[in-house]
């Protein structure tokens, strides 16, 4: 693809009269043209083919406000081998009411970097009501390599969603933290469900009352493939622990140590957050701040749902309650 | 007095050893008899019905209370009753410490009788080990516990007596006595220590606020508080005897007649107008003092006034002028009381000192410490001001209206103090915080806190700061402050408020309701639960192009509430009103962190100057960014100022957090301290942080974390870097003292290179830096430092006031959603050919020429400043076939900024070469090692003359084309400041006078000249001294920034300067030259 951009590159340099001077001299000739009561498509087209990076994004910008006419240097540009004119030109390309935006939305979704694809990805996410084709492109989004990307797939198509940030890592409290104690979430005792249609959200098997007593059981700490389940996929566990009285505290956070590869947590029914970092999340820690969900003295229910895509899976490290000081 | 309710009472803990050298009683004539206070108490004195509790720790009835009343002692841990006491056996106690950690001295049961109300008399003999002079403080007789205010009741209830150490090998007695509703502080003078000696003290309060202290029968300290009726750990070195606690006055105390300077100043500036001193003569006899005279010597002129009959028990205070014409120094003032006394002759004398400080020179830059410290060492560091505190909260809401801001003994307690700051050359900044204090009080707490919109509490320990009781007593202070001590030249600046508007919150009373509706024709938005904003996307309908009207309404209201509805702004223009109330327009209000808030106008109200600190790493670079957007903050406030603080400490969390896992690669303060939690900053980043600063047009730099500066008793903040302090030792010294005259007068050289910080991405997106300097946007700050470029950031409201006429390249990060108004601005810029820098985060409806992809900062250090580089390279080659910038670096670690006066430019190049030191590199997470460097610098102007300003000597240029080029080389962590004129500096000229005479005046005129005789176009930093025969400095020698290439200066001659020959000698501090003159003062 990015070869055409580069004849489109050799074409520029040949054209006519505008290609003379330095860069700045030739945008500064296009922001004249654009200024124009009629600007030309043709003459702002040629900008497109401009060897200098920042002038083609300049054109194509520029083309872009003339509306239908400029599709062709639109689609044009669209395969230019930089990234930003390809942006521009795609944000024209949605722009203009005659064209049906799906097919470049469907390109851009595929294109090899990820300013493209997030771009896309976005304006997937904000269509309203979401008709087939574009929930399929937002669950082709949901599985791009760029954890960006699939965020924003995963918020647009996944209910649950919360940001999260440990008070360890506020940049509004200005003050040291310290782990006073750590509770930490029995090994054994977990049940267990494996969720391969993925729905398991929508039956709500993150509610404080659900019964679960035919659910397996489980330990943590390792992949679930030890405990015998060759699968990959969605699975979710859940444990109920009993709290102490409350102690004195600043916060409280739920410590994983590692859970291969995302996961999503519910404390006593309420969501508390997402670690949605894609296969690379598999040996990563994370912190969830528990502070307002967890009930001291009493017992707590704890949901992980947990999803891997490739080799082993689920809770593989230990878990912990952190009250922090 | 209020009644403790504790069960035991800890009646003698400690006791020093005191001598008096300044008697209050020379040559008043002594008594035939001995004291009573000398001998053993017996009789009466011993079980008379006024006596409350006598321990005499007789041989056998050592715990045996010889009152009679039944209060016998319980001895605790090393103590001991042992020989050698004043009348025989003693009680010998230790202190209690970290190594000693368990009760000491004796203790008895609590009691009632043990409270008395109205006057009481506290005595003891008691006799310091040397080691006392290690504690700061050193308990006597202790039935309070809490010898610091504490809002609790129980803390502020009964008296303690203890020794409190004070500079300079001094101690003062306190007694801590409390009041129920808060408690108050009575202190003798400073007295020095001497260890291993018998002394008496006796503390008498007379239940009607005043509180005295005798030393061996001598009055050492009297204190009044009006309207005031009414610790087992901290033990005492040495040996106590004979104590007594007694009802009323004891009255054989009461036999002296004292004077003294009270209740004024004692320091004063010279050719001060008006200055007087403040003279008390006390009698504190049964008899009345007549016809009696005040003889005052002053500098060898002597006055001689009459004093009006003191009664028996009164003072009367007598105003003596004082001649502000002698030159600096310490002068003794002997005073002198003569009269008749039950028809004799008495004659008191006293000798005391006055001081008279240089007058300040023009356009000193403020070096501040945010916090305390002692003022020899702040003096020695070059801190030119500290936090001070100056206000009684209680009383003044008490009030309910302007009022002294301390009791008189505390006003006179604390006027000492600020001519000891005087003195010493460090000012105050006095810190306010009348909301904070509001906050603290329960009862006014639960009155004045804020509600959510169900009206129940947010808990958290922030006043809804538009009540108008709030606001009112906020004025109060700030008056009250000014009224009482604004008249004190050693008070010059007061913090208003700290770190108060990090815990605000969204309010929802009827006011704050009715507020938003008369502001925004709308009630709180529903959508609006916190003060952060609400994420666009989980609003059901957002515009794709994510360009929102401009009276879209949540953003109307949050943009309401962060500029006035949270009520901080106003109440701190409140403060701001009351502390200028008196008319100390020079009285300096700031406020602080001015930035950590979303990026609208407003942050800190009315005040002078707007502040934020900063820590240094990663980057210390960083301190520059923050600076730029407090100068996009002081944007919105016409006149506002700026100035910076770097934080000396460090956290561990965010420098060193675990120690290594082999002990061999600890650092030394790793293996000394390894539980530090704050340590202190490195030396280069020290170096760096200023650097970055001082390039920006600030007012004054600041500084925090003394306990890291410093070694000192510490808390948290730890000393781990002893060479720090010398750095900033330095920095004020060679560049601060010689260049701050002329930096505070040289702008800003005014930018094409526009940061936007959009208050509507942060409101719509969680966006923005908050002053944190930690987020991505902070991240392309450095970015354009690395490029070269010099950033000026600007908010919507700048954008919407000012336009973007005047940029060349607009720089958008995080940029998600924009109002219609500020993207028709940016989108108009854009036409007219201007460049627009962004990332992927910016609102669709504008597309950028340039896109840097965002990045998050991952540890190692090296790694993270690489990436971020690689992207300031990535920028320099899209910008630069449009975008010629006005200096440029060979080097990308050599920073550089402009400042500019007329057509001179300053240019500020700071080192950035760093590496992994052994200090805190070996962790990853801060390169604090500098590394030596050089670059090539060039400006693009065809013309010019090159002045490296703190060598004193002429740049070699090569001038090619339109450019200058010039070769600098860098110590690690240091910055240059250079100065390049139109013209060359030719020429220094000196006039002054060849004669003069004393009292009379002699005006200097320095020019800095260029090569056609005339003035150079700029502000040069000059040196000038005005010499004495005997080599002494005269008041206003010193530097001075010569703006438009002059400088004029008028010494006026003391009537005690020498006379003979003196010298002038003047140095430019731009080429080096120097000019001599000489001057023969002669007599009046």
């Amino acid at each position: 693809m990015r070869g055409r951009g580069r004849w489109f590159l050799v074409l520029g340099l040949l054209l006519g009269p505008f290609v003379t001077g330095g860069p700045a001299e030739r945008r500064a000739a296009l922001l004249a043209e654009a200024r124009k009561a009629k600007p030309s498509v043709s003459v702002l087209a040629k900008g497109v083919a401009d060897e200098n990076a920042v002038v083609r994004r300049t054109a194509v910008r520029l083309v872009a406000q003339l509306g239908s006419p400029a599709r062709t240097a639109l689609e044009e540009a669209f395969k230019d081998a930089d990234v930003v004119v390809r942006r521009t030109a795609l944000m024209g390309l949605l722009g203009l009411d005659t064209v049906d935006s799906l097919p470049y939305l469907g390109a851009a979704i595929a294109d090899d970097h990820v300013l493209v694809r997030q771009l896309a990805a976005q304006h997937l996410a904000a269509v309203r009501p979401r008709p087939p084709a574009v929930q399929a492109l937002l669950d082709q989004a949901a599985k791009d390599t760029n954890d960006k990307v699939r965020r924003i797939a995963a918020r647009a198509t996944w209910p649950f969603h919360k940001e999260t940030t440990s008070i360890r890592e506020r940049k509004d409290w200005d003050h040291d933290v310290v782990v006073a104690q750590a509770i930490p979430l029995p090994k054994d005792g977990w049940k267990f469900c494996l969720d391969p249609n993925r729905d398991g959200h929508r039956k709500s098997w993150f509610k404080l009352g659900l019964d679960d007593a035919k659910w397996a059981g489980i330990s943590i700490e390792q992949a679930w493939q030890k405990a015998g389940y060759d699968y990959t996929g969605v699975a979710w566990y859940r444990r109920t622990i009993e709290l102490p009285a409350k102690p004195d505290h600043l916060a409280v956070e739920l410590h994983f140590k590692g859970v291969d590869e995302c996961a999503w947590v519910w404390v006593n029914g309420a969501y508390v957050g997402q670690q949605d970092l894609g296969p690379s999340g598999w040996n990563k820690a994370f912190l969830l701040d528990v502070t307002k969900e967890v009930k001291w003295g009493e017992a707590n229910q704890i949901t992980v749902r947990a999803m891997n895509t490739a080799h082993a899976g689920g809770i593989w490290r230990p878990v912990a309650l952190e009250i922090l000081k | 007095m209020k009644r403790a309710t504790a069960s035991m009472i800890v009646v003698f803990l400690a006791l020093g050893i005191w001598s008096v050298v300044e008697t209050s009683a020379l040559g008043q004539e002594a008594p035939e008899e001995t004291p009573p206070w000398r001998t053993l108490y017996t009789g009466d004195e011993c079980d008379g019905e006024n006596v409350i509790a006598l321990w005499q720790f007789r041989p056998g009835l050592e715990t045996v209370d010889n009152s009679g009343n039944g209060h016998d002692l319980t001895l605790h841990g090393d103590s001991a009753f042992v020989p050698g006491g004043v009348f025989g056996s003693c009680l010998e106690s230790v202190t209690a410490d970290v190594k000693n950690d368990k009760k000491q001295g004796a203790s008895c049961r609590n009691h009632p009788d043990l409270s008395p109300g109205g006057a009481f008399t506290l005595e003891a003999w008691y006799k310091a080990n040397p080691e006392m002079a290690d504690h700061p403080t050193s308990f006597l007789l202790d039935k309070k516990y809490y010898h610091y205010a504490k809002d609790l009741p129980k803390a502020n209830c009964d008296y303690c007596l203890y020794l409190s150490k004070r500079p300079g090998g001094k101690y003062k007695i306190v007694a801590y006595l409390g009041f129920g509703r808060d408690s108050a502080t009575y202190s003798s003078k400073e007295l020095p220590f001497v260890p291993d000696q018998w002394q008496h003290v006796a503390f008498i309060y007379d239940g009607a606020g005043t509180g005295r202290f005798f030393l061996d029968g001598a009055l050492v300290g009297r204190t009044t508080h009006e309207g005031r009726y009414g610790s087992v750990h901290t033990g005492f070195p040495g040996h106590i005897d004979q104590v007594r606690i007694s009802r009323g006055i004891v009255p054989f105390f009461t036999g002296s007649i004292e004077v003294s300077m009270g209740g004024g100043r004692a320091a004063f500036v010279r050719m001060e107008p008006d200055c007087r001193l403040k003279v008390r003569v006390v009698n504190d006899t049964a008899t009345p003092l007549v016809r009696a005279r005040l003889g005052v010597s002053l500098g060898g002129l002597d006055r001689s006034v009459a004093v009006e009959p003191v009664a028996p028990g009164e003072s009367h205070t007598i105003s003596v002028p004082v001649d502000t014409t002698v030159k600096p120094g310490k002068y003794a003032v002997a005073l002198t009381v003569k009269g008749t006394l039950g028809g004799k002759q008495v004659s008191v004398q006293e000798e005391q000192v006055v001081t008279i400080v240089p007058r300040p020179l023009p356009n000193t830059m403020p070096v501040v410490m945010w916090g305390g410290g002692d003022l020899p060492t702040l003096a020695d560091v070059g801190f030119t001001h500290h936090l001070i505190h100056l206000v009684d909260y209680q009383k003044v809401w008490d009030a309910g209206t302007v009022t002294d801001a301390m009791s008189s003994g505390r006003t006179e307690e604390l006027m000492a103090t600020l001519d000891s700051h005087l003195a010493a050359g460090v000012a105050g900044c006095v810190y306010t915080y009348p909301g904070r204090w509001l906050a603290k009080r329960k009862e006014l707490f639960e009155k004045f806190q804020r509600v959510d919109r169900a009206g129940v509490s947010c808990g958290h320990e922030n006043i809804c700061a538009t009540f108008p009781e709030a606001k009112t007593f906020a004025y109060n202070v700030g008056a009250s402050i000014a009224r009482t001590f604004g008249g004190h030249p050693a008070l010059q600046m007061s913090l208003v408020h700290s770190e108060i508007r990090d815990g605000t919150s969204l309010c929802f009373h009827d006011h704050d309701r009715e507020a938003c509706k008369k502001a925004t024709g709308n009630d709180i938005p529903r959508r609006a639960v916190g003060k952060g904003g609400v994420r666009y996307s989980v609003l059901p309908t957002f515009p794709t192009d994510r360009i929102v009207p401009d009276d879209d309404r949540l953003l109307t209201f949050y943009k309401w509430f962060w500029r006035e509805g949270d009520g901080w702004n106003g109440l701190h223009s409140d403060v701001h009103r009351g502390l200028k109330s008196t008319g100390r327009s020079d009285l300096c209000t700031f406020f602080d962190p001015a930035v950590r808030v979303p990026s609208v106008w407003g942050s800190g109200g009315k005040v002078d100057v707007v502040s934020q600190w900063t820590y240094s790493y990663p980057d210390p670079i960083k301190i520059g960014q923050a600076t730029d957007e407090l100068f996009a903050m002081a944007a919105g406030q016409p006149g506002q100022q700026v100035m910076k603080m770097t934080q000396i400490i460090w956290y561990r969390s965010g420098t060193a957090p675990k120690l290594p896992e082999d002990e061999a690669q600890y650092a030394p303060w790793e293996k000394e301290i390894p539980d530090a939690r704050f340590v202190t900053i490195s030396p280069d980043h020290m170096r760096e942080a200023f650097w970055s600063k001082i390039s920006r047009p600030i007012r004054g730099i600041m500084y925090h974390g003394w306990g890291s500066l410093v070694k000192s008793d510490h808390g948290g903040y730890r000393f781990t870097n002893p060479e720090t302090r010398g750095v900033l030792t330095e920095l004020v010294r060679d560049v601060v003292r010689p260049l701050g005259p002329t930096l505070l007068q040289v702008p800003d050289r005014p930018s094409d290179v526009a940061v936007l910080a959009s208050f509507a991405s942060q409101m719509y997106a969680s966006r923005g830096t908050r002053g944190w300097s930690g987020s991505w946007e902070a991240d392309m700050h450095l970015i354009l430092q690395w490029a070269h470029l010099q950033p000026e950031i600007v908010f919507d409201e700048t954008v919407l006031r000012d336009g973007l006429d005047k940029f060349r390249v607009l720089v958008m990060p995080s940029c998600d959603v924009l109002t219609a108004s500020v993207a028709a601005k940016v989108r108009a810029f854009q036409e007219r050919g201007g460049l627009i820098v962004s990332d992927e985060h910016l609102a669709p409806g504008i597309t950028p020429d340039i896109m840097i992809e965002t990045i998050r900062r991952k540890d190692p250090a090296d790694q993270a400043k690489v990436a971020l580089q690689a992207k300031a390279a990535a920028l320099r080659a899209d910008l630069d076939a449009f975008y010629a910038r006005y200096g440029d670096a060979s080097d990308q670690d050599t920073v550089i900024r402009f400042r500019r006066y007329a057509s001179t430019d300053y240019l500020f190049a700071l080192n950035d070469k760093r590496t992994f030191g052994t200090y805190v590199g070996h962790h990853g997470k801060v390169m604090e090692k500098g590394l030596p460097n050089a670059a090539e610098i060039s400006v693009r102007r065809p013309s010019g003359h090159v002045y490296d300003l703190l060598a004193h000597q002429e740049v070699r240029v090569k001038r090619a084309g339109d450019k200058l080029t010039f070769n600098a080389a860098f110590e690690p962590g240091s910055g240059k400041v250079f100065m390049i004129t139109e013209r060359p500096v030719e020429e220094l000229s000196v006039t002054a006078p060849v004669t003069a005479t004393l009292k009379g005046t002699l005006t200097i005129d320095v020019a800095v000249l260029g090569k056609d005789g005339k003035p150079v176009d700029a502000v040069v930093p000059v040196r000038i001294a005005v010499l004495d025969p005997e080599g002494v400095a005269a008041d206003l020698s010193g530097h001075y920034g010569a703006k438009d290439g002059r400088v004029n200066v008028t010494i006026a001659l003391a009537p005690n300067d020498l006379v003979g020959d003196w010298t002038i000698d003047v140095q430019d501090l731009a080429s080096g030259r120097t000019a001599r003159r000489k001057l023969v003062v002669t007599g009046e």
